[in-house]
């Protein structure tokens, strides 16, 4: 092959690709020593150009012994409908032949088949080229001819809602080698991870061009783009990116409506009702420690814990009523499991008035002890299951002998900023009463089956728990 | 042992209303409450067993436990015993008119069994039929919160007021066409929190100006209302027939509604105002509670605070005077 054979080939395969837009398909017919090859090119919907190879036909299968000996009419007719759909060149579009060998009679009588049935071809002759190769590095080198977007999603300001958008990584007429550095921000995603993917642009209609994944810790990363070829874009700085396997339409529909944000530090208090049951309260201080464990998870070191207990009511003057008691206050997760596994122990507290508990006074309670909003998620789960006591006379549930007002305290801990109120009950929540559900508005849950990826999404402690698969952009 | 009885006395009052509906506790509180008030009346036992009953009931309240029912409890008599005219001049107005200077007596039966002793079956019940054919007072309680939730008591008064109507009314000398007693309808449980709100709606609640606790009250002559008012919740719909039976079959002149309370309301301990806030003076026992009382196996509710019975002693007296009153009528007449 010389070089300047080489350089014209080059040169014509890049200005059919190039056209392919206008033109229509490219087919580029090797004539080779052993046989004929094809390779036929086309824009896929991204504009990517896109080659199908059709691998050589021995001059054997195509013509058999017929060159080189006399042979009939019917013969050579045969030869040159075995050559031409070797060739594939009675097509629509551009066609470049291609003779990659010194002649031969084979070679020869072939190129005149062809450029007698497709006089309108560029037809060269380049011993030696390596058309395979050099149809790829070609293609490769091809300037894109759309925008290419990394997908990301950006966040309304005016509504908070996830959207969907493109992030430039490069303008039409980019080339190989170019980079682009990308700086994102990773939420929580599946187990699959982020998806990284590239769309090109034509008009206002993305076509997709790739697919990857790769699992990131939440929080900033830098990467960086390469364009390797059109339809080709490499991230560097991602380690472990595959192929992404998910169903684009699956990938979209999992995007959730807003973000949310985890918050930077989280008081839960676990407000438990020790009175009943031993078998009751022991499985309700377990649910306690089990939404410990499972929030301190979510949040590494951005949590603390305190622990109130609360019981019953005594209406008898020779009982004396114990209050409500608070083991632990904002200590570490571990330490409350600790302090959680003390209460274990201890029991039960007297069973009591059987119709509520110091639900009321607990309220009363864990507010005096937040004293003024700081700057932190206070969140405060119930569990237990008897009613709290109204201020005065109203049912028949004896009023709080301290007449708190639990509705009162209630609305008292939501106005707080940060603050929110989830329950676990007992009882299912279509049986839990008016009060509990009350309670419970935001995030109710049964003490026998507890969803706590649902109780903490309800108590916006689910940040780890919502999907974000794609890049997030400020 | 000596068991000394009391001679039986001329006329006699009968307690009647539906199993549930307070009998005992009534009779306790009555107990209790004539000792505490200021007139010539003494609830006392018939006999040694009687008495013995009246203590232990007396006794459990005020340990603020709900006496238990006691089976057979309708085979025990007491008696109010009044002071003699001589002892206490302010009764009857006998004075210079009487040579009787016996103080007055009059049985109380509590007719009380377990059951439905009125519902039906009257001729295994002869001996109480015959108890209230005797009584020429009768004491009917009506528990509106029993009647809330069973809405039983026209049941237990119906067939009841049948068998005595036909024992009663079919004599020949009987012309009036009325059962002759004095009815005292005691509407119980006010100190309830439905009832109370009941008569709060009905703008049927006072209060004596003379009463250091400050009770609410409601009149005897507004009781009608506020008890036509609580048939109306009756379970099953059947309560407004009680009040059509109960005029029906007695003489509307002899019929007297009272609103009672045998436990009264609570009072935190140290106040002695009442406290429209905290008045319910029940309390449903712990399940564990109930399991560990010996004595007061099943109980599922005690006494809040102090028991203070609220018009216990006002139909028993009613009754009582209307009785002698009646008797001294017919020994003038004579």
């Amino acid at each position: 092959m010389t070089g300047s054979g080489e350089d014209l080939l080059r040169k014509a395969l890049s200005e059919s690709i190039r056209a392919m837009a206008a033109t229509g398909p490219l087919t580029v017919a090797e004539v080779a020593a052993d046989g004929i090859a094809r390779f036929q090119l086309s824009l896929d919907g991204a504009g990517t150009p896109r080659c199908w190879v059709q691998p050589i036909q021995s001059w054997h299968e195509l013509i058999g012994e017929r060159w080189g000996e006399p042979a009939g009419p019917d013969d050579q007719e045969a030869v040159r409908d075995a050559v031409l759909r070797a060739a594939g060149v009675l097509t629509d579009g551009t066609v470049i032949l291609i003779s990659s060998f010194s002649p031969t009679v084979n070679t020869d009588q072939a190129m005149a088949i062809l450029r007698t049935a497709r006089p309108d071809a560029l037809a060269l002759t380049v011993p030696g080229a390596r058309v395979d190769e050099l149809i790829s590095e070609t293609m490769a080198e091809e300037p894109i001819t759309r925008l290419y977007d990394l997908v990301v999603l950006k966040t309304k300001p005016d509504t908070g809602r996830l959207e969907l958008t493109g992030h430039q990584l490069f303008p039409s007429g980019a080339k190989r080698g170019e980079r682009t550095p990308v700086s994102f921000q990773v939420a929580t995603t599946d187990r699959r991870g982020v998806a990284f993917a590239v769309v090109a642009w034509q008009g206002r209609h993305p076509q997709l061009v790739s697919v990857h994944r790769v699992r990131l810790p939440p929080g900033r990363h830098e990467a960086t783009a390469e364009l390797r070829a059109p339809g080709l874009v490499r991230f560097h700085g991602l380690p472990g990116l595959v192929a992404d396997e998910r169903d684009w339409a699956d990938l979209v529909a999992s995007i959730p409506e807003s973000l949310q944000e985890a918050p930077a530090a989280v008081h839960l208090i676990c407000a438990i009702e020790i009175c009943g049951h031993s078998d009751q309260v022991r499985t309700r201080i377990d649910q306690a420690g089990q939404m410990v464990d499972k929030v301190a998870a979510s949040l590494p070191g951005r949590l603390k814990v305190s622990l109130v207990t609360y019981a019953a009511h005594s209406y008898d003057f020779q009982v004396k009523e114990e209050g409500v008691l608070i083991p632990a206050w904002k200590v570490a997760p571990g330490q409350a499991r600790e302090e959680l596994v003390g209460l274990d122990r201890a029991g039960p507290a007297p069973w009591g008035y059987p119709d509520g508990a110091q639900l009321e006074d607990m309220l009363a309670a864990v507010l005096a002890r937040l004293g003024p909003e700081r700057d932190e998620d206070t969140v405060l789960l119930i569990i237990g299951g008897r009613n709290p006591h109204p201020p005065a006379a109203s049912s028949h549930i004896l009023p709080c002998p301290n007449q708190h007002d639990w509705e009162q305290l209630v609305r008292r801990f939501e106005r707080r900023r940060g603050a929110r109120l989830g329950v676990i009950h007992d009882r299912p929540p279509e049986q839990a009463g008016r009060e509990w559900t009350r309670l419970g508005r935001a995030a109710m849950a049964h003490l026998d089956f507890v969803d706590f990826p649902a109780l903490r999404a309800g108590l916006g402690l689910s940040a780890r728990d919502q999907a974000v698969n794609f890049p997030l952009i400020d | 042992m000596s068991n000394p009885t009391f001679e039986r006395p001329e006329h006699s009052i009968a307690m009647w209303g539906a199993p549930g509906s307070g009998k005992t506790t009534m009779l306790a509180a009555l107990s209790l409450a004539l000792i505490e008030r200021d007139g010539p009346w003494k609830l006392v036992g018939a006999d040694a067993n009687a008495t013995s009953v009246l203590l232990e009931k007396s006794a459990a309240l005020d340990r603020q436990e709900f006496p238990l029912a006691t089976i057979d409890i309708e085979k025990f008599r007491w008696l109010l015993v009044g002071s003699s005219p001589q002892q206490d001049r302010r009764f009857g107005g006998w004075r210079g008119r009487s040579r009787d200077t016996r103080a007055p007596k009059i049985g109380l039966n509590m007719i009380d069994p377990p059951g439905q002793v009125y519902a039906g079956g009257a001729a295994q019940h002869a001996s109480l039929l015959q108890s209230l054919e005797e009584s020429r007072g009768i004491i009917y309680l009506f528990d509106p919160t029993q009647e809330y939730i069973a809405g039983d008591a026209f049941d237990y008064l119906h067939g009841a007021l049948l068998q005595l109507a036909s024992q009663m009314l079919a004599k020949e000398n009987e012309t009036s066409g009325r059962l002759p007693h004095y009815l005292a309808v005691c509407i119980t449980k006010f100190d309830d929190l439905r009832v109370l709100k009941t008569a709060t709606k009905l703008n049927v609640l006072t209060q004596d100006p003379s009463d250091p606790h400050e009770f609410p009250t409601v009149e005897d002559a507004d009781a009608p209302t506020l008890f036509r008012e609580l048939c109306e919740i009756s379970a099953r719909g059947s309560a407004r027939r009680v009040l059509n039976a109960l005029e029906r079959f007695f003489h509307k002149d002899r019929l007297k509604f009272f609103v009672t309370s045998s436990i009264g309301f609570y009072l935190k301990p140290g106040t002695a105002v009442f406290d429209p806030r905290d008045f319910q003076n029940m309390v449903r026992l712990s399940p564990e509670a109930g399991r560990d009382q010996d004595s007061e196996k099943g109980a599922q509710y005690r006494i809040r605070g102090q028991a203070r019975p609220i018009n216990v002693c006002e139909p028993v007296i009613w009754l009582a005077e209307r009785l002698l009153a009646e008797r001294q009528e017919a020994r003038s007449g004579r």
